[in-house]
């Protein structure tokens, strides 16, 4: 078997790619967006939560980040479809119940990553500042909103830019629960045309092509936030 | 609940007396595979990255960089389909899950490697030099003993990373852990989160082992801050 170039012209393979990149996009976005927003809910809780509350954050990232995403993904999707009945909810029988279930569980899981590297973030600011801050008279709450939270993103882009790219490696599991993603329509298109080699290199491209976009939406946005030394 | 003990022998050892060995079992030998076999990757991967030849260590670079960017799910597929025809050779999925998995994470660790080497002060191999050690000496006995200890923290990160992605191949067909689960979920149908639940937990389990063995031989190696501590007592 040997690589046929002109597969790569192939309009089936064209038509899944372009729409099997459109899912990933999506799932992507809408990824990125819940693990940006359950990493800073935890921060929160972490930073004024009582020591209860602290203690299930701490919980709570070190078992997402200690058990396979797989492992979560089938625990939500057989989860909720066994535990929910289907016929009163006729959204679980849909193509979007996947799709949902790809995105809370992303979202869920790197979370937790996103709420570490935060931490690693505010961990980074000088503690003098925060001493001088909570000196000058500012309380807790406005020590982290007006000095913290300015320097962080500077601090926190460059890891979220490569977290954004594990979420995007993270969404090739959706293929598992039948979300028809770059990975799944690969697969179809291998098990319609048996070119399996010709195919895998096509979406090996796509996914680096999507991940190099991101680290350069990343470089970019990092160069705008930059703060310049002081003179 | 009873139809996890009930299964227990499978999800651990799969259909083994029977069968192939499977379960758990198949992951624990997976993960030890793959650690060996991703630690040689990564040394070489790495030796190339800081060799004297501009172009190697460009090539080495460009290799790295572009395993890292790709899901680990397109590079199980990809060696999948690639190395049967490029080699002409049968691989079984298991063969093919190592190899791919110890080539994936060997370009993470290598990564660590560099991290870890060029953490160590420039003066220390000034240091070295002048008191007349040859290079070789400078780097086996002065510089990777430090940059050893440097390394752990983000090794075992790494290998516990390791432990968690050998669920990839369950995709390919490889019949460990996470491949067994969503077997026994699909034969009894009616219990997933009790049987998903347990698997969960045992990775946990794992990891968090995985995870204090880390910090105690971090515990063990702690003379490298003890001697710098020393010096500025003095």
């Amino acid at each position: 078997m040997a690589l046929e170039w002109r597969f790569f012209l192939d309009p089936r393979l064209w038509a899944a790619l372009t729409s099997g990149a459109w899912m990933t996009i999506k799932l992507t976005l809408f990824s990125s967006a819940g693990a940006l927003l359950v990493g800073i809910a935890i921060t929160v809780v972490r930073l004024f939560g009582g020591r209860l509350l602290r203690n299930l954050a701490e919980l709570y990232t070190n078992v997402v980040r200690d058990v396979p995403l797989l492992i979560q993904l089938f625990f939500f999707y057989f989860g909720i479809s066994m535990t929910v009945p289907a016929t009163e909810f006729p959204f679980l029988r849909s193509e979007y119940f996947g799709q949902v279930v790809t995105i809370l569980t992303i979202s869920l899981a790197m979370g937790g990553f996103v709420a570490e590297l935060i931490r690693a973030g505010i961990e980074a600011v000088p503690v003098g500042q925060v001493e001088t801050a909570l000196a000058g008279g500012l309380t807790r709450y406005q020590v982290y909103r007006y000095v913290v939270a300015p320097q962080l993103l500077p601090i926190v882009l460059p890891g979220l830019s490569s977290e954004i790219v594990n979420v995007l490696k993270g969404t090739t599991f959706a293929m598992t629960i039948g979300v028809a993603d770059l990975m799944w329509q690969a697969q179809s298109v291998e098990s319609e045309t048996f070119r399996g080699l010709e195919t895998m290199t096509a979406i090996t491209v796509a996914y680096f092509v999507l991940g190099i976009a991101i680290i350069f939406a990343f470089r970019r946005l990092e160069n705008f936030f930059h703060i310049p030394a002081p003179k | 609940m009873n139809s996890i003990i009930e299964n227990l022998r499978f999800l651990m050892l799969g259909t083994y007396p029977d069968g192939n060995i499977g379960g758990l079992a198949l992951t624990l030998i997976l993960s030890g595979l793959i650690g060996i076999g991703s630690l040689l990757v990564g040394i070489v991967i790495a030796a190339t990255t800081l060799s004297s030849s501009a172009a190697l260590r460009k090539v080495a670079k460009v290799i790295s960089i572009v395993i890292r960017g790709l899901p680990s799910l397109v590079f199980l597929f990809w060696l999948y389909f690639l190395l049967p025809a490029a080699l002409h050779i049968e691989l079984t999925p298991l063969q093919s899950a190592t190899i791919a998995l110890s080539i994936y994470h060997g370009a993470f660790i290598s990564e660590d490697i560099r991290g870890g080497l060029s953490s160590v002060n420039a003066g220390q191999w000034e240091a070295g030099r002048a008191t007349g050690l040859d290079p070789r000496r400078i780097f086996i006995c002065i510089a990777l003993p430090q940059a050893i200890r440097a390394m752990i923290p983000a090794l075992v990160n790494r290998y516990i990373n390791m432990l968690l992605y050998t669920s990839v191949a369950s995709v390919v067909g490889v019949f460990e852990f996470t491949q067994t689960a969503v077997v026994l979920s699909n034969r009894i149908l009616v219990h997933p989160v009790e049987i998903f639940g347990f698997a969960a937990i045992v990775y946990l389990v794992l990891c968090s082992a995985i995870a204090r063995f880390g910090r105690y031989v971090e515990s063990r190696w702690d003379w490298a801050p003890k001697l710098l501590k020393d010096s500025v007592a003095l």
